[in-house]
Parts: structure tokens; sequence; C-alpha cells
């Protein structure tokens, strides 16, 4: 009951699943400030959407998501537009990359293979290291950031030092390769994931860029905004695979979900929260990662028919 | 000469003697003719919209004699033809990867056979095997036997024993699942009779299976106005943002 055909996909799915699982992870990840791309995409593969329509189609729910995270964070004035500007001009080049790598891999059939591949790698590094938490509270508490690229090798250090450019709003002085290259890095990340790779933003600038996290939160929602209309306009055009049903389905699903989650997080502590979302990344990561294990049926793989 | 010319005259007429009587022998034409069929079906079209969740379409008919216990009727169902892509499947190390093999083109998306018993010696699904391989040819027997099993596992492949099911002695129906992936265009049947074990000419029939509705309008959006389309999720995203920003305010 409640079944729809997608006609990108062209598979039916349950409405009230999607819409259901849109809403849970969009309660987590507005709870958490993040975009939940990362999630609700490694989730829709593991309920059989084709690897390719749902990185497609889950930029729309990435979009939509950091949509309303960017309106919240332009009325309080907290964005740093000139530091968004850097790393979205190499971002941009860097998920045009990602979208045409998924492209290639796409036609040489081995798409699905590395997109689990990445997102095994990616929820579970970051499932640990939420389960963990250090880092980022500790940060978060203290809103401490070094002042200097102390503690990082010497390449590094040499990178954050050159051509530093001054970002008045964050109060730090960053070098522009360091910034080009980290942002180009994330961008192909995202354009080939399909996700907004907010949760790779947030701990680049803070730890890597050192800019501080008031500052580094509502930056990278500006940057997911941009990156993930990129990565929908770029797959809509490239792969033709976004789904417009599936994507309403994730943002009417989504939508609320993080509205719910933004006022759970005023009333459960995110260090409670934080258990549950890096659980469920790390149960979706050893998923995927059984997926890959599985041995073929046999020795010749059949892809949808054109 | 002459005697020659007597000797093939002795032959031609010995030949036609014996094809007149083996005539005069067979028995009367009528009782073992082959039935004629009048066929139909439920509908011309099957509508694929955005509640289809798999379709069934209804073939029927009628046959001018009983059938009898040695009769039998194939019908066969080919769907529009498609290129599935064949990769070989590679491991380098955990990882399983694809090489890409082959992708041969005009394979039917849909190939049904069924029956109303299965044939003299269960020879049905082998059959089926074989009219569904006949167009894999060029193809090593393991990439032909992966296609079968695609084509199976995903309904585009029946075999069909005994499916076709006799309401009266003159009067046969066949109710056949189209799985929900099926794919669109035209669908041909052919309704073959085989009648003491020899094949009777093949009669045709057509439906087809069509996206419609808002179905159509969004595969067309994705597949021919990319740019539309993602404006058109864009759009949406922001329509519901704030929309459900202000559900929110309210409450």
């Amino acid at each position: 009951m409640f079944d729809i055909y997608l006609p990108v996909a062209e598979i039916t799915v349950s409405a009230p699943l999607y819409l259901g699982l849109s809403f849970i992870v969009g309660a987590l990840s507005g709870a958490l400030g993040v975009g939940g791309g990362f999630l609700v995409t490694p989730l829709m593969i593991a309920l059989g959407m084709p690897a390719a329509v749902a990185v497609g189609s889950a930029s729309g729910q990435v979009f939509a998501a950091s949509y309303s995270s960017v309106i919240a964070a332009r009325r309080n004035k907290v964005i740093d537009y000139k530091l968004a500007f850097f790393m979205l001009s190499s971002g941009a080049v860097g998920a045009g990359a990602g979208v045409l790598l998924f492209k290639m891999l796409l036609a040489s059939g081995n798409a699905e293979t590395f997109v689990k591949l990445g997102f095994m790698v990616l929820l579970f590094s970051v499932g640990v290291m939420m389960l963990r938490d250090a880092p980022v509270r500790s940060v978060a508490s203290s809103g401490l950031i070094p002042a200097n690229g102390g503690g990082y090798p010497g390449a590094i250090t040499r990178l954050l030092a050159k051509r530093r450019v001054y970002f008045p709003r964050s109060g730090v002085k960053i070098g522009v390769p360091a910034l080009l290259l980290t942002g180009g890095a994330i961008g192909l990340v995202s354009g080939f994931l399909g996700i907004g790779g907010g949760f790779l933003i947030v701990p680049a600038l803070i730890y890597l860029l050192r800019a501080p996290l008031a500052i580094a939160v509502p930056t990278s929602q500006l940057q997911v905004l941009f990156l993930a209309a990129f990565g929908l306009f770029s797959h809509a055009l490239l792969n033709q695979n976004v789904d417009f049903l599936l994507a309403a389905l994730l943002i009417a699903g989504g939508a609320p979900g993080a509205r719910v989650g933004m006022r759970l997080a005023g009333k459960i502590s995110g260090d409670k929260l934080r258990p549950i979302f890096s659980i469920v990344m790390i149960a979706t990561a050893l998923y995927l990662f059984s997926d890959l294990l599985i041995p073929f049926e046999s020795g010749f793989l059949v892809k949808e028919m054109q | 000469m002459k005697r020659r010319f007597l000797f093939f005259l002795c032959i031609v007429n010995f030949a036609l003697f014996s094809l007149l009587s083996s005539e005069a022998a067979a028995p009367p034409a009528k009782d073992h003719a082959t039935p004629g069929l009048v066929t139909g079906k439920q509908a011309d079209k099957v509508h694929l919209d955005v509640l289809f969740n798999g379709g069934e379409m209804l073939l029927f008919g009628f046959a001018d004699r009983a059938f009898t216990a040695k009769d039998n009727l194939m019908i066969e169902v080919t769907g529009p033809k498609k290129a599935p892509s064949i990769y070989r499947n590679i491991y380098l190390g955990l990882l399983n990867l694809k090489i890409f093999y082959d992708d041969p083109k005009n394979i039917p998306a849909f190939y049904g056979l069924y029956d109303i018993r299965e044939r003299i010696g269960g020879e049905t699904a082998r059959i089926g095997y074989l009219n569904a391989a006949k167009n894999l040819r060029g193809l090593d027997e393991e990439a032909r036997n992966s296609v079968i099993e695609y084509l199976k596992k995903n309904e585009f492949y029946q075999v069909g024993a005994g499916q076709v099911r006799l309401t009266a002695d003159q009067l046969f129906q066949l109710q056949i699942r189209l799985p929900e992936s099926a794919p669109a265009g035209e669908y041909e049947v052919r309704y073959r009779m085989i009648v003491n074990g020899a094949l009777a000419p093949v009669q045709y029939d057509r439906f087809t299976l069509e996206k419609v509705g808002t179905e159509l309008a969004l595969s067309d959006l994705a597949r021919k106005k990319p740019l539309f389309n993602a404006l058109a999720v864009a759009l949406c995203a922001i329509l519901f943002t704030h929309a459900f920003n202000a559900i929110f305010r309210k409450i």
C-alpha cells in the first residue's frame, strides 16, 4: 500500500518507508547540525535503490537541509562569505571532477562498488570519530583555536603558511593553496558521492584551517548548499539520474524531520544523540562492507537494459 | 526412343495414381483440421503511471472446434527490444570489480512462453530457453545464462507450463503478469497451435505498455530536459523548506 513507481529509478518503492527514513535522518541531522546526505544515500542503496539514482537524487535533500540552515545563519550574520568563496571556487571544480569520475565509473559498471566503498570508509571513520567524540567537543567547548599550524607535518605547515590571506570575520590568516586544495578535495568527494560534505568541511575548517567553530559551522552550510546545488545540476545534466519523485519524497520527509531535530536539540543534549547517530553510521558502514564481500553468483553481471 | 517415352509415361501414371490413392485413403480433413482461433485481449494498452506496481494482461480466445487431449496451444509474448550491458566479474583483493564484456543489442526485454499443458516430453521450458537464447548468439554460454538469469530474476523471462487455462471445450485464457519494471513499448503475442505434434500457422496480436500522466512527464523531464528537472527539484526544496518553516513557526 502507498507504493509509488519512480520514473527514473524505474522501481516501485514504499512511500511511507522513504518518508520515514528521510524524516529520521532529517531529525538526527537537524539535531546535530549536519546535512544528512552521507547517511540517507547509503541507506537508500542498502534498501535496493540503484546507486546512480540514490546519489543523484540525494543532492536535492541535502540542498533542502542546508538551505534551511543558511537562512537561519544569514539572519544571525555568522557566515564568512570570503572564506566560503575561496573554498567554493575550487570546490566547484572538485565537484565537477567528482561527477565526471562517477560518470566514468558508471560506464565501466563499477560506480556502485566505489560508491559503497567510499561511503563505507567515510561512515566508519566519522562514526568512530563521533563515538569517541573527543576532538570536536574539546574544541567546541574550549572555543580555543590554535593560532599557528603547529603539530602538522612540515609540508602541510608550509602549505598553510604560503600566500596567506586574512579573513576578518573568522579572524584567521590562511594560506590560499591550502584553502583551495581542501575545497577541491571536499568538492570531489561531494560530487562523487552526492553529499554536501558538511561533516568534512567543519573538521577541515576547524582543525586544518583553524577557523573558529562559531563561524565554521554556518560557513560550511553555505558551502554545502552550493556544492549540493552544483552536484544536483551536474548529476541531472551529465548522468540524468535525478528522480524528481524520489527527491520530493526525501525533501518532504527530511524538511520537517530537520525542524523536529532542531527542537530536539534544545531538549536533548548532543552528547546523548551523538552515540545513536554514530552507531547508525557504523552499522551502515559494516552493512556496506559485508555487501562488498558477497561473492558473485556467476562470472558475469548483467546491468539494466538501455 | 518410343520405348523410353512409354516408360516415362508409365512412371508418371504410377506417381499420379499413388498420389490420388493416398489422398483417397486419408481420413476426412475436417476431423483433424487445425482449429481456427479467434483471439482477444483485455485492453490494447497497459498504462504505466506513478501508482504502477506491476500490471496484468488477460489474453483469451475461442477455437472453432473443441480442444482434444493431444492439442496444445503455446502463447509467446515478446517485449520491446533493448541492449543489456554485460560485465565480467573479477576479484581484486576484497573488491568485486566489473570489466565491460558486451552489450548485445535487440534482446527482447520481456519474453514469456505459456501453454495449455506442458508439451509432450516436458519441453516448454527448453523451447522457452532456446527462443530466449536465440538472440544471444555470439556470447559464451555462461554470459548467455547470466542474461537469462537476470531476465528471470526480474520476471522479464517467464515460462508458464500449463498456464493457459481452458475455461470450456473451446475457450482458453491466459493471465500474464507484467513486472513493475516491465519496459514500456510494444509487446507482440504469438499464438501457436500444435495439433498431432505439428505446428499450425501462427496468429499474431499486439498490446502496448506505455508511460502516461505524471510518470511520462517526469521521466521525459529527467531524460530530455535535465536542466528543468534539476531546477524543479531545487524549487521543490525551497518551497518545502519555506512551507515547513512557516508551519513550525506557528506550532
